[in-house]
């Protein structure tokens, strides 16, 4: 195969678009009576097949190999392009009206510079100047006298080839902006298609064609008869219509060509453009074969880098295999096995042929094969897949895993492997990917890794790191007062494959989990500003929570990356959550309504009633800020008072669930609820609800809730938190509209910087843009959080 | 940088005692490390700047304003003020942050008169007509004067400037003028006169004082950054402004990149999301490598370039499609985005170098 070394663009003159030609189209009618294609007709079978076991009339081959050829309509009489008028337009004011050419002075360049810089006599001929007007769409005038498109023809037929130059216009003859001849695409670009009736619908650019040649043949006819000068003139305004409307369909003051059913067809330049237009929807994205889409659901016991896959799946997704000396028998097992587990669904032959592989064939297959031959068989457990979940809005959206076939339906994967998906197991749905050369499977597996994708790019802390249970779990365990017997430890470590001698008659929480970890020293804070040390891989002093190896947190997990490599960060994560878990379910956790009970519920009551009067005997700004403040007072409150053991608050402070602020709202107030980042006032004349007195001072009446979840709250306030979270769906629907687009601006614009081999990051145009890439050479990606400190060492 | 990490070991080995083996050791540690954090050749900077401004920028409040400090200068925030920037925005809400050379409440409230635009209108309390003398009476507030460090002689010289058709004297506090013969002159007269600028600069209408960590310093709402950093007693070594354009025209490109860095950094910082500065400064610098500020949209970096087929798949297609052939434009298929359209391998990454064995 040829690499393509650029792609060029430019105008196709008449000559050219005749030597493309294989048929000149005269024929308006489509089919004749018994159904064949007419000969010089609008479907000519010389301009392509389409359909299944026709041999194409000019070159023979097939359907899909076959790219069909261009036809050609002789247009009776020229035609303005109408994309291109304005730039003929263009010309004609740039150029002079008697000897075409240029008006402007000798140093203005491009076209236009020159049109707006025309001067008003002519610096060659001294001709004087009349204006020139143009009229969308299509319509040129000189001095009130209308422009035939023959006279505009003629004028740019005769603008000098050194004067093209110096204008700027490179792709071609300006004349050949005016349609004299009409290229007809193939047949294989506007096929049609059988209905279930067993009628032909064709596509819209047939139609359009087909009313192109309709008024060009009767034009030709009506010349030759001599008809009268103004039906002419109407008919070929006629033929311009349908010449606009074929190139593109929504011209200003032009009214869109329509189909017998009223809808708009859909003409040349809306096939290309938008999102769903050929260059974003065909050209940038892609369709592809060995993929599969299913439902996703957690598996905690697989590792982080593999992804169970349901045997139908499987066995649908195929890997090539080369057949070789060592690998045949095997072959042949697979191909015996055909369509059962793990089998093979086609061989590809040395000659390029493909076949099936059934009960029928799979004896002859299994002795034919020979070193050389291609097998592709069924997935199974250890091949590197790649996975992803929409919406991709960053690298680690796609990542490799390895397979495990499982049973049920649903892909299975680990939960820490979520938060790099942003991805969650209430009905999300996620895609498969099964690379098919050898170069992919190795990019698959040395660069896509879950395992090399622990760390994001963005600030370089883990994505990927122990969510909600694990941390409780782990918090549970390496809190001061747990110590448990040798004979749970035993228990415990069975989960995991730590092997280790167990001396001690009892264990603390702290030791346990210091047999996880690698030899390492760490000094940290957790969430709560505790003071985290780890020597030498034992767990000295605090507690781990989510600072420690939480998901786009923890710190602890980062070094075990950086120092000892991926592949032990997810061993030490899928060890703990495994260990972690187990713990748990011997140790049980829940959250109750005793959790949010406070002994100063007094207190609250007093400081809320405190702050509305306040407000009441002088509503400012001052006493409405205060009234805000109140949660944050609360939550003081239940951070000094609220038992250390309630479990709200424990899962609140590792960082598995909550905060201490929905805390408070729970067991306090839920506080000031606002639209627009103001209190609520609109709604009725003086007030926000009919519930309310008209111009009411009490702060309840413009969504001040002054209780909390726990006691209950009023049907207005519920109205007025039902309000509040009303703005925030409203915001994210709004929101993803913006940043998606911000996104794609981005992308097209910064997608060409790459950091070279001469370690400089350059552009498209090869201009550098950093000498050293951030200006440090430090990739947050491989560092911690950009940086390299000599602390990351010890 | 690297001399930077050296020095810092060094200074760690002294503060820690550690010498010989063991600080070989530690130093070969170190290299590897620092080798390590390299970025690696052919990788594409360029995404993965775009994935970390944008991935957060889902998370991102839609909420357009939030109000400055306490003092209330209405600033756009959140995803639009990002969009904002990188779009380079006209007619934005910009703010310029004064700092002073001397550190007092006195000088930070006498350089805010001289910033504040002031008219004749907020200086007086009273104007009359005389019908009887036919005078006009102005009489010049004595506290205002004060407060905006004028003096009566100092504001009649103002005045003069610009009202010739009538005799004008001072007399005290008071500014008369002679011969002013009907109630409608004097009317005319009257917008005249309190539509006069005094001092200040014109259009600076906001402007707030705070205290930032034992720090005075004065926001001015609208920019004018290149008059403030003029004035007297502004430490414009420090002094900025939100405005991105005006930054260039006044300090030049580099000081714009740095604008821009700065703006991004803020508004993400505000809604507390952690993105690396590194590729804020990627993105700023793509924005001005040709010497000027480019937007980050059609009429900017898209406008200027080369591949052709990046164009057709961004905006406008139509239009760039047949001013490319017009022009004669060929995409030497030098962008992952042109290769992708044809189907080839993009030169990025594992792209940018050829397998010696084919297989």
């Amino acid at each position: 195969m040829h690499k393509i070394s650029g792609v060029e663009f430019s105008l196709l003159s008449p000559t050219e678009i005749r030597k493309l030609s294989v048929v000149e189209v005269i024929r308006p009618e489509l089919y004749d009576a018994d159904g064949y294609p007419v000969e010089h007709g609008i479907v000519d079978p010389r301009m392509g097949v389409i359909d299944p076991g026709v041999k194409c009339r000019t070159c023979g081959y097939r359907i899909g190999e076959c790219m069909g050829h261009f036809g050609h309509i002789d247009l009776v009489k020229p035609v303005v392009h109408p994309i291109l008028a304005p730039k003929i337009y263009q010309f004609l004011q740039a150029t002079c009206e008697k000897c075409r050419k240029v008006l402007a002075p000798s140093d203005i360049k491009g076209l236009n510079k020159c049109a707006k810089n025309a001067k008003e006599k002519c610096p060659h001929c001294g001709a004087k100047q009349e204006k020139v007007k143009f009229v969308k769409p299509t319509t040129f005038s000189l001095s009130s006298q209308e422009l035939t498109v023959g006279q505009v023809r003629e004028w740019l037929e005769k603008i000098l080839d050194e004067d093209l130059e110096r204008l700027n216009f490179k792709g071609g003859r300006p004349e050949g902006m005016i349609i004299t001849i009409l290229p007809v695409p193939p047949i294989t670009m506007r096929p049609s298609i059988v209905l279930e009736t067993g009628e032909r619908s064709e596509d819209d650019l047939t139609h359009k064609l087909v009313d192109v040649v309709r008024i060009n043949e009767r034009l030709k006819r009506i010349l030759e008869i001599g008809a009268p000068d103004f039906l002419i003139s109407d008919i070929i305004e006629l033929l311009q219509y349908h010449i606009a409307t074929y190139i593109k369909n929504d011209l200003t003051n032009v009214p869109p060509a329509r189909h017998r059913s009223g809808r708009p067809l859909k003409t040349l330049a809306q096939r290309l453009t938008g999102k769903e237009g050929r260059f974003r929807f065909n050209l940038t994205g892609k369709r592809v074969n060995f993929s599969a889409r299913s439902v996703i659901s957690p598996d905690n016991f697989i590792n982080i880098n593999e992804i169970g896959i349901p045997e139908v799946i499987a066995k649908n997704l195929t890997i090539p295999e080369i057949v070789t000396e060592d690998n045949i028998e095997e072959m042949k097992k697979l191909i015996l096995n055909a369509d059962k587990y793990p089998g093979a669904n086609y061989i590809i032959r040395t000659d390029n042929l493909k076949k099936k592989i059934s009960e029928e064939t799979k004896q002859m297959i299994s002795e034919e094969i020979i070193p050389g031959y291609v097998v592709e068989r069924h997935l199974k457990d250890g091949d590197w897949v790649t996975f992803n979940r929409q919406p991709s809005l960053h690298r680690m959206s796609i990542l490799a895993h390895k397979v495990r076939i499982m049973d049920g339906k649903t892909f299975r994967i680990h939960l820490s492997v979520t938060t790099p998906y942003n991805a969650d197991f209430d009905g999300d749905e996620m895609n498969l990917h099964v690379p098919q050369t050898e170069e992919a499977r190795v990019e698959l597996k040395y660069l896509m890794d879950v395992n090399k994708h622990i760390r994001t790019p963005r600030y370089g802390l883990p994505i990927i790191g122990a969510k909600h249970d694990h941390l409780i779990a782990s918090y549970l365990l390496t809190r001061d007062s747990t110590t448990l017997s040798k004979k749970e430890v035993a228990n415990l470590l069975m989960s995991t494959d730590i092997k280790i001698r167990l001396d001690k008659d009892t264990y603390s929480g702290k030791e346990i989990f210091s047999f996880l970890l690698p030899k390492i020293n760490f000094k940290g804070k957790t969430k709560t500003g505790e003071e985290l040390i780890i020597e030498d891989g034992n767990l000295i002093k605090g507690y781990i929570d989510k600072n420690a190896i939480g998901a786009e947190k923890g710190e602890l997990l980062n070094k075990i990356e950086l120092l000892y490599g991926g592949n032990e960060a997810a061993r030490f994560i899928e060890d703990l959550i495994k260990l972690g878990l187990n713990f748990t379910e011997t140790y049980a956790y829940t959250i109750s309504l005793k959790d949010y009970f406070l002994e100063e519920d007094k207190k609250i009551e007093k400081i809320v009633s405190k702050e509305i009067n306040n407000f009441i005997k002088k509503p400012s700004n001052e006493t409405q800020s205060k009234l805000e403040q109140i949660p944050e007072e609360i939550e003081k409150l239940v951070k000094q008072n609220l038992s250390k053991d309630s479990n709200a608050r424990i899962a609140a402070e590792v960082g598995a669930r909550g905060s201490l602020i929905s805390v408070s709202q729970i067991i306090g107030v839920v506080g000031q609820e606002k639209l627009k980042g103001e209190k609520i006032t609109r709604g009725y004349y003086g007030k926000v609800l009919p519930h309310f007195k008209k111009n009411d001072v009490d702060p309840s009446a413009y969504g001040f809730v002054g209780r909390g979840y726990r006691k209950g709250i009023s049907p207005t306030d519920f109205f007025f938190d039902a309000m509040h979270g009303r703005e925030g769906i409203a915001d994210t629907a709004v929101k993803t509209k913006h940043s998606g687009y911000l996104e794609r601006r981005l992308v097209n614009c910064l997608h060409d910087l790459r950091v070279m081999q001469d370690s400089t990051v350059r552009n498209e145009k090869n201009q550098i843009v950093q000498f050293v890439p951030f200006e440090n050479n430090i990739n947050p990606w491989k560092s911690n959080k950009g940086k390299t400190k000599i602390e990351d060492l010890l | 940088m690297i001399e930077e990490m050296k020095k810092k070991f060094e200074e760690y080995c002294a503060e820690h005692k550690i010498s010989g083996e063991e600080k070989r050791g530690l130093e070969n540690k170190l290299e590897k490390l620092i080798e390590k954090a390299k970025f690696e050749r052919g990788e594409s900077l360029g995404i993965i700047a775009t994935q970390s401004l944008s991935e957060p920028a889902t998370q991102m409040t839609m909420r357009a304003y939030h109000f400055a400090a306490s003092a209330g200068i209405r600033m756009a925030s959140g995803l639009p003020r990002l969009i904002e920037v990188l779009d380079l925005r006209k007619e934005v809400d910009n703010t310029t942050t004064v700092y002073l050379l001397e550190n007092s409440k006195e000088k930070a409230e006498k350089l805010a008169t001289e910033i504040t635009e002031s008219k004749l209108e907020n200086i007086i309390s009273d104007i009359n007509y005389e019908i009887l003398d036919s005078q006009v009476k102005v009489t010049l507030d004595k506290n205002l004067l004060d407060k905006f460090y004028l003096t009566s002689e100092a504001v009649i010289g103002i005045i003069k400037k610009f009202v010739k058709k009538y005799k004008s004297n001072l007399v005290r506090n008071k500014i008369c003028f002679d011969n002013v013969k009907s109630y409608s002159e004097f009317r005319i007269l009257k917008q005249k006169l309190l539509n006069i600028h005094i001092k200040g600069i014109k259009g600076a209408k906001q402007i707030v004082i705070l205290n930032e960590e034992g720090e005075w310093i004065i926001q001015v709402k609208g920019g004018h950054f290149k008059k403030i950093i003029l004035l007297d007693g502004v430490d414009s070594t420090r002094t900025t402004t939100t405005d991105i354009e005006e930054t260039k025209s006044v300090l030049g490109v580099e000081a714009a990149r740095e604008t821009l860095v700065n703006e991004i950094k803020k508004t993400l910082g505000e809604q507390g999301i952690e993105v690396d500065p590194g590729y804020m400064g990627v993105a700023a610098d793509a924005m001005c490598v040709n010497g000027d500020v480019e937007s980050m949209n059609r009429y900017g970096i898209m406008k200027h370039k080369k591949s052709v087929l990046n164009r057709l798949n961004f905006e406008e297609t139509i239009k760039v499609l047949f001013n490319s052939a017009v022009s004669n434009k060929k995409d030497t298929l030098s962008t992952p985005m042109a290769n992708l359209m044809i189907d080839q391998l993009s030169p990025a990454g594992t792209g940018t170098v050829k397998l010696k064995w084919k297989l």
